[in-house]
């Protein structure tokens, strides 16, 4: 499979990427390919323009200083984790990453290709919410910020304007320590059925000083399971605790029938990787 | 619409290569149709099996999923050069005495793929080889000679010389 | 120097190129001037074509010519079956190789484009314009066969394609029984997948009127012989070549409409033709496998002893009659549903459906899997409803080692049998009681394993003529070998069996270089080109070894016996007196003198000084016809884990023992089982195709039909017994489809065995997370194991 013909042209700057967007309606930003290329393979893209950004060097930092981490939009998953800074101060990104598809996926993705393509079975989806991840994206307006929680709008569509352009994706430090990410994949396309992503500090008597749950895969959006956050505020994290957090988190999800996959059996399966995740995350070392 | 060709430049197995593609050219047409390298095959249209699996940079990418236009200034190695000097690289020997391979379609990316992990992760444990072949569906073995012939490949390379991909650094986190 | 060839783990010497990417796969040929062929499809299950236009299509650049059915009716024969089951009263319906006037499928083709290059099969597809009339459609076969269903032929007064009996009368036995076990099993339709997709190359000489198709086959004379008779090219004009295929599990037996297509534009347009099938036009195009319900019913004594078994099976046949179509649910499937038992009663019927879904064909196993799943599933509800141990129950009934050769209740005779040894061996290995204990052990914590057996035995290397003859198959099932020594001594071999991945240019040479004392590096195998091959059938069945390997056997023996004349010639000697051993000749009893095969070739060659009679050249062929068809046997145990909370089923262990006779290659053997043992588990846990209401299939893609990955299996543990077969030359069963036929059971038997504290006594395939949990959620909605 082929896609249909399109021009071609590598941006040499983020702004020359951007006045390429605003003269062409159909044109595409080309980060990693490896969510535009499979739908323009299978025609279910066409665009009339592709804009290349793989060599836009400052997309593809990843810079961590005392109070923030930068994720330019074009680094690539495999440069993400093997940040070794990064995986100081944000474990979970290691962690979630390595349980994205496959090596050589891994090597061409990017985070923020993930991001824009905004699927809401994408691992990193989770993460994103989680970590309160705030998207930078710049527009003819200039620069604007976009906080996690508004970012996926639609399966399929984040909060982008047709002539803006995802740069960087950062986060404030210092993060909840406790972090963990757990999936459970769809056994043919590896994406996450239900993937969730815990972040968790505790105050000295050992109760829940906070916690960050979010879940994707199972949904129809990816999604921040606040119920759960509430039920385990100031608890100590006990069995019990935890099994009635997971009840009500899963519950905060829209879940549908798709196929094999009930809507009953998604909301059981997010309860199920909530509870198995937050016991996870707090048998973890901070 | 009007057929725009680009121009490219890139080292293919070692050796400098030019041509003018079309955008929508796949890397992996482009090795197999505009160079002759059939050994590149096209098992899939979703990105998923594997078989097109090549070296870009020192790392095992999927050629059906890289425009050629993408590759351009980079260094491709394919099955054909694996061997390095006419001496095969470790992968391709222990498939040999371990039979990791049937029919032989998927064997290319299935070489190419575990080139890449025995030369950045050597000591990837058989948990993690089964992991790193999320990116290969084969059909005929079951897996379980591929796993033996990459561990068989990871004793080769400790007994020999150095990687052969190292010109770029891949990272998976184990 | 004795050397022992055969039986070692010879390195495959095809794996010299393949791992060098030097394989030459059909996608692969590029010849000058070459065009390339795209097949627009139906998107509609069943439809009425109204009209087509072409006109843009025809007006892009690079397009060289588009062809709709009616284009070619007339031009093109019916794509026929070729097994026709006798007393089946088969309605062998037409099936155009594009459809004129009705779809019948998503897939179907409408039109064939030709371009100039490979990035314009789509771009002038989407230019062609189709007004379709949708018509009601079906893809169950249960509902086909409903009054008022959507009828798919109009030849046809039902969508009953054929309806066969056969078997002995079991009324009496079910009247008397103390115990009677019903259960229906669905068994879902799979995707082949073989990961080379589909491709054709051909090529038409315009002064010759010689046409070649590299195709991907796997019975490239089978292909010629049919594709002679659909485009009317005379038999010795037409070139089948398969060189390198990439796998095929019997979807590549087929004889498509697409390899007959692009052949007659080939010679319509004097130009080479290629076409190469997408992966997602596989999943809709290339032939499935299995989809069967499938009513069983078993009768026997309250102490484990079986006394009749009867099965109603309804299996899904597609809109077409593929090539082997008919054979597999009636003749693989009917006649062996009494699995590995002895069972005095036993009858099949089996009525075969259109529907509009994809033609069902062979799937590696073909009609055995389907067999020996609903035996050995229904065999362990027998021994759940009895109480009794799966065990003991099959031990009781598993045709004893003294009882061969055995005749089943359908006539076949299975040739020789020790099953209880294979039983024990597993069970041995795998420390069964060890495992029931821990089993237990387990359940008090809520944990839940289970433990699954299937003791299987399978009919094949297909197999007489006079059988295929006598059971419809529209061929015959012998096999060629034409051994040639060339006047340096070297080999070529030539067999009619055209392996695909199943290694047997090393086992071929290993069986000529243990018989003529020549190294496996001297002996090159050919297969797969009807121009270097007078005949043979191909490779499917597993019946290449047994059958293929026989032919060579047998002409081995004929070059050595020639070449024996002319040793006793050059060495003075009467011909009984002289010894062929390890690639010398000798005079009995005298190991001093002697002459090398080599310095007999040469003079065979040279003809200076034949024996009277005698004439020059060394070489041999063979036609072999087996008298029997083989069956292997084995004990396959498989352990696995089911998370309670999500469904999930991890397979934990998995041991297989197989009985295929004498082993040529032990690490081939153990790759055909390996392989064998995934696609099994595949089916068990992982893949099923499904259709939506409208007849689109929804598991089109690797996305969405789960293939087995690396991640799924554990070490895949294998062992052998051995028990010759008597007829065959080598003694040697097939092995190619052992591992999924006995795999599939044995691991849903270990995930319902699981299950047993919930009372969930069956479920249906794939056992996926949702389905076992949504059984385990209702049994504790009912108040099952908490």
């Amino acid at each position: 499979m082929i896609p249909q013909s399109f021009r071609y042209h590598r941006a040499e700057t983020v702004d020359e990427a951007l006045r390429l967007l605003r003269q062409e309606p159909d044109a595409k930003i080309l980060a990693g390919g490896h969510s535009l290329l499979p739908l323009m393979k299978l025609r279910l893209a066409r665009p009339r323009l592709v804009i290349d950004i793989g060599r836009i060097a400052e997309l593809s930092r990843v810079e961590v200083s005392r109070d923030r981490v930068v994720l330019g939009a074009m680094a690539r998953y495999y440069q993400v984790a093997s940040h070794e800074a990064l995986a100081q101060v944000a474990p979970i990104m290691r962690e979630a990453i390595a349980v994205i598809a496959d090596p050589q996926v891994r090597h061409r993705g990017t985070v923020g290709g993930s991001a824009v393509h905004a699927d809401p079975t994408a691992d990193l989806a989770a993460v994103f919410l989680a970590t309160d991840a705030e998207f930078v994206v710049r527009g003819s307006q200039g620069e604007r910020r976009i906080a996690a929680q508004e970012w996926y709008v639609a399966p399929m569509m984040a909060a982008l304007g047709a002539d803006e352009m995802l740069c960087r994706i950062e986060w404030p430090l210092p993060l909840p320590a406790q972090q963990g990410y757990l999936k459970f994949p769809h056994p043919a396309s590896g994406y996450a059925l239900a993937g969730v992503a815990v972040l968790l500090s505790r105050a000295a008597d050992g109760r829940v000083d906070a916690v960050h749950v979010a879940v994707t895969g199972a949904g129809d959006l990816p999604f921040r399971a606040e119920s759960a956050e509430k039920a385990l505020a100031g608890q100590w994290l006990e069995p019990r605790v935890i099994a009635a957090a997971a009840e009500q988190g899963a519950a905060d999800g829209q879940y549908r029938d798709d196929g094999p996959y009930s809507a009953a059996y998604r909301q059981n399966l997010v309860r199920v990787m909530i509870q198995r995740a937050l016991l996870k995350v707090s048998e973890s070392s901070t | 619409m009007a057929e725009e060709r680009v121009a490219i430049q890139l080292i293919v197995n070692g050796r400098a290569v030019r041509g003018q593609v079309e955008p929508r050219m796949l890397l992996a047409y482009y090795l197999r149709d505009e160079l002759g390298l059939t050994g590149t095959h096209v098992g899939c249209d979703t990105s998923q099996c594997g078989a097109c699996t090549v070296l870009l940079d020192g790392l095992a990418v999927k050629s059906c999923t890289v425009l050629a236009v993408q590759a351009d200034g980079c260094h491709v190695t394919t099955v054909e050069g694996l061997a390095e000097d006419g001496q095969p690289h470790p992968v391709q020997q222990a498939f040999q005495e371990e039979h990791g391979l049937q029919c032989g379609f998927c064997t290319p990316g299935a070489l190419m793929l575990s080139a890449w992990l025995v030369d950045h992760h050597p000591q990837a444990d058989e948990a993690a080889i089964r992991e790193a072949l999320d990116g290969l569906i084969c059909r005929c073995t079951g897996y379980e000679n591929i796993v033996r012939a990459i561990q068989r490949a990871q004793a080769l390379r400790q007994e020999t010389a150095e990687p052969l991909a190292g010109r770029a650094q891949g990272g998976v986190s184990r | 120097m004795s050397q022992a060839i055969f039986g070692e783990r010879v390195q495959r010497k095809e794996d010299v190129r393949l791992v060098r990417g030097r394989g030459q796969y059909t996608d692969d040929i590029q010849l000058p001037g070459m065009l390339y062929a795209g097949i627009l499809r139906s998107p509609h299950a069943h439809a009425r074509i109204k009209r087509i236009d072409t006109s843009a299509a025809e007006q892009m650049d690079g397009v060289v010519k588009v062809y709709t059915g009616r284009d070619l009716k007339g031009r093109i024969g019916s794509i026929p079956t070729a097994w026709i089951p006798p007393d089946s009263d088969l309605k062998a319906v037409e099936h155009p190789a594009l459809a004129y006037d009705t779809v019948r499928y998503v897939g179907d083709g409408v039109a064939l484009v030709i371009v100039t290059e490979r990035a314009l099969v789509e771009d002038a597809l989407e230019a062609i314009r189709v007004e379709y009339e949708p018509l009601p459609s079906v893809t169950d076969q249960m509902a086909a066969i409903q009054a008022g269903a959507p009828l798919l032929h109009e030849g046809a007064p039902s969508n009953i394609a054929l309806h066969w009996k056969v078997g002995t009368d079991t009324e009496a036995a079910f009247q008397g029984a103390p115990v009677v076990v019903r259960q229906t099993f669905r068994q879902q339709r799979l995707i082949p997948n073989p990961m080379e997709p589909r491709a054709t190359v051909a090529q038409y000489d315009t002064v010759t009127g010689e046409l070649t198709v590299w195709a991907t086959t796997q019975n490239p004379h089978i292909h010629r012989f049919l594709m002679a008779n659909i485009l009317g090219i005379p038999e010795h004009k037409l070139r089948v070549v398969a060189q390198d295929v990439g796998g095929g599990f019997g979807s590549k037996i087929a004889c498509y409409p697409d390899e007959v297509l692009v052949s007659y534009a080939a010679r319509d347009l004097g130009r080479p033709v290629k076409w190469t099938e997408s992966r997602s036009e596989h999943f809709l195009v290339t032939t499935h496998g299995r989809d069967h319900v499938d009513e069983v019913e078993l009768a026997g004594t309250q102490d484990g002893r079986i006394l009749a078994i009867r099965v109603r099976a309804y299996a899904n046949l597609g809109a077409y009659l593929s090539t082997a179509g008919p054979g597999v649910p009636t003749i693989l499937f009917g006649l062996i549903v009494n699995g590995a038992y002895d069972i005095p009663q036993a009858s099949s019927e089996v009525y075969g459906i259109f529907t509009n879904t994809t033609p069902v064909d062979a799937y590696r196993g073909a009609g055995r899997p389907e067999a020996t799943y609903l035996i050995e599933r229904i065999v362990d509800r027998y021994a759940q409803e009895i109480g009794m141990d799966p065990v003991e129950v099959r031990r009781r009934n598993l045709v004893k080692k003294e009882q061969f050769p055995f005749t089943n209740p359908f006539g076949l005779t299975y040739d020789s049998g020790n099953y209880h040894q294979a039983l024990d061996l597993a069970l041995k290995t795998v420390d069964y009681e060890a495992l029931r204990r821990e089993q237990e052990a387990l359940r008090q914590q809520g944990k839940y394993i289970g433990i699954g057996l299937s003791t299987y035995v399978e009919m094949c290397g297909l197999g007489p003529s006079q059988v295929a003859g006598a059971v419809g198959f529209q061929g015959g099932l012998w096999e060629s070998a034409l051994v040639r020594i060339h006047p340096t001594g070297k080999v070529t071999v030539f067999t009619g069996a055209s392996p695909h991945g199943q290694g047997e240019e090393t086992t071929f040479a290993q069986i000529v270089a243990e018989r003529l004392g020549v190294s496996v590096e001297d002996i090159d195998v050919v297969h797969g080109d009807t121009d270097r091959i007078s005949m043979g059938w191909g490779t499917y069945g597993s019946r290449t070894t047994a059958v293929g390997g026989g032919a060579l056997a047998l002409a081995v023996d004929r070059v050595v016996a020639k070449a024996k004349r002319i040793a006793a010639h050059m060495l003075e000697v009467p011909e009984e007196a002289v010894e062929f051993q390890s690639g010398r000749f000798y005079p009995e009893g005298n190991r001093d003198r002697s002459v090398s095969l080599q310095e007999v070739t040469l003079q065979a060659y040279l003809a200076w000084n034949l024996p009277a009679g005698v004439e020059p050249g060394l070489e041999a062929s063979a036609f072999y016809d087996p008298t029997n068809f083989t069956y292997p046997f084995g004990t396959h145990v498989a352990v696995v884990s089911v998370d309670a909370d999500t469904g999930e089923v991890r397979l934990l262990r998995y041991v297989a023992v197989d009985d295929c006779g004498p082993v040529i290659n032990p690490m081939i053997v153990e790759g055909q089982v390996h392989g064998g043992i995934a696609q099994g588990v595949g089916q068990a846990l992982y893949e099923g195709a499904r259709y939506d209401d409208d007849g689109q299939l929804v598991t089109g893609s690797f996305l969405d039909y789960a293939m087995p990955r690396a991640r799924f299996l554990p070490r895949l543990e294998t062992l052998n017994t051995v028990t010759p077969s008597p007829h065959n030359p080598l003694g040697v069963k097939g092995v190619g489809e052992t591992g999924t036929i006995a795999s599939t059971p044995a691991v849903v038997n270990a995930v319902i065995d699981a299950l047993t504290p919930f009372g969930i006594t069956d479920l249906p395939m794939p056992l996926t997370p949702p389905t076992v949990w949504s059984a385990i959620h209702a049994a504790r909605q009912t108040g099952g194991a908490s």
